[in-house]
């Protein structure tokens, strides 16, 4: 059963930024984040008269592009063994306030998500990228509620250690390599 | 409002156990709690560690969220998910208007589909000729790809999404010295094909294409079978191994 044409453009119109931006945190490269956005949308034309309520669109589309991926990434063999007890070393400075953050610009807090170990990641890019509730994320992610909990606390911790040594070095490299403002107030090196 | 006394399930939640709900919530007052992140949240009302640990949380999430919804979407991708997706009211059938169009379309065309028959040597199955001709008529009315991606893998995928018919469609990353282009699929009497554009220089328009369709379409068409043609504008080959009919042609003239 296929879903009707105004409904689906519909559909797109309200979710393809952050599907695109949900694949992204799962795949690390726009293209292969395009690609999954797309499939995810064929796959809806093709089957989403399955869908029961249409309210619940929008949790099948992120579970379906997770489960896409995977898919992908169990015919290239690159599957990744995903261990959340393993510790990352990180290396950032100690009780950063919230102010550090806010220098952090949207590049930078990619960035430091795409570093957030998978299996935190992914309750993370869902809570940010769409109100997801706790709930909603343990039946796309297909584990308890408890779980989803301890990841979201777990992968905040991280993208809070990553993204303040990201700030951290980069702030350092700021001071090492001469800056000079210009009248547009953007940084340019020195290179005379 | 004065957040109401503790209730007993309050009292029996340790603080590690709230800090640990409440790291699951977004702290908009728009979620729809269960009772333990209820009772998470009276708590944290009563307790100043608590509340701006909980507060601190709220306004790093806000700033992430506020951060990443900034990250930049490619400019084309939603007319690429809209033109993919439009394949699916093609297959659906055609609208009054459009059945009419197609009926003056094959009307002003006629002329030259009959010459290029007259062309086409009669131990040639017609059938096939037609299949050549209709196909040569579309490659040369070719508006915009469904796919575009030189990575064969992801054609592939695209194929087998858009019509699971075409799923074990072969896609060659180059093909007599053209590089993958993209995909289209076409509709071919009822039945499924896939275009596969090839580019020789790049810069330059697809000029070689392969096509696809199962053999069934075409009966008669015996296996081992190969028709060569050679039109003005166009070279092309029909053959069939196995299930499928595949169509080469490569434009000569531009």
């Amino acid at each position: 059963m296929k879903l009707h044409n105004s409904l689906l453009e519909k559909l797109v119109d309200s979710h393809y930024a952050n599907l695109f931006r949900f694949a992204l945190s799962l795949a690390g490269n726009e293209a292969e984040a395009a690609d999954l956005t797309q499939q995810t949308f064929l796959l809806l034309a093709t089957k989403g008269g399955q869908i029961r309520e249409i309210v619940k669109a929008k949790s099948w589309l992120f579970t379906t592009l997770r489960r896409e991926f995977y898919s992908m990434r169990q015919k290239s063999n690159r599957m990744v063994v995903i261990d959340e007890h393993e510790q990352n070393q990180i290396e950032a400075p100690e009780n950063v306030e919230l102010d550090y953050f806010k220098r952090a610009n949207a590049i930078q807090v990619q960035e430091a998500l795409a570093e957030v170990r998978e299996v935190f990641r992914q309750p993370l890019a869902l809570f940010y990228f769409e109100e997801f509730s706790y709930r909603d994320i343990a039946e796309i992610l297909e584990i308890p509620e408890g779980t989803v909990m301890s990841r979201l606390a777990r992968g905040r911790e991280e993208l809070r250690q990553i993204l303040s040594r990201k700030i951290h070095f980069e702030g350092l490299a700021d001071n090492i390599i001469p800056i000079r403002h210009s009248s547009d107030g953007t940084k340019r090196s020195h290179t005379s | 409002m004065e957040p109401k006394d503790p209730t007993p399930l309050d009292q029996s939640m340790k603080k590690n156990e709230a800090k640990f709900i409440l790291s699951a919530l977004r702290g908009d007052g728009k979620e729809d709690l269960d009772v333990a992140a209820k009772a998470a949240l009276t708590m944290a009302q009563h307790d100043g560690e608590l509340k701006c640990q909980f507060d601190e949380q709220v306004k790093f999430d806000e700033l992430m969220r506020s951060r990443l919804g900034d990250t930049t979407v490619p400019a084309n991708l939603r007319e690429n998910i809209l033109a993919a997706t439009s394949l699916n009211s093609r297959r659906t059938g055609l609208t009054r208007r459009q059945t009419v169009g197609a009926i003056a379309a094959c009307l002003i065309s006629g002329g030259l589909l009959g010459r290029r028959f007259l062309s086409v040597p009669n131990r040639t199955n017609k059938l096939v000729a037609r299949f050549r001709d209709d196909m040569i008529a579309e490659v040369e009315h070719l508006g915009k790809i469904d796919h575009m991606s030189s990575d064969p893998e992801s054609v592939s995928r695209f194929l087998k999404t858009a019509d699971p018919n075409l799923a074990e469609t072969e896609v060659p990353a180059t093909l007599e010295g053209g590089k993958l282009f993209g995909c289209k699929v076409l509709e071919w009497n009822g039945e499924g094909v896939s275009l596969i554009c090839f580019v020789k220089q790049e810069g330059t328009r697809p000029g070689l294409h392969l096509l696809t369709i199962k053999a069934e379409a075409l009966p008669g068409f015996e296996e081992g079978s190969v028709v060569n043609y050679q039109e003005t504008a166009w070279t092309a080959r029909v053959w069939r191994a196995g299930d499928n009919v595949h169509l080469l042609m490569e434009k000569t003239l531009s």
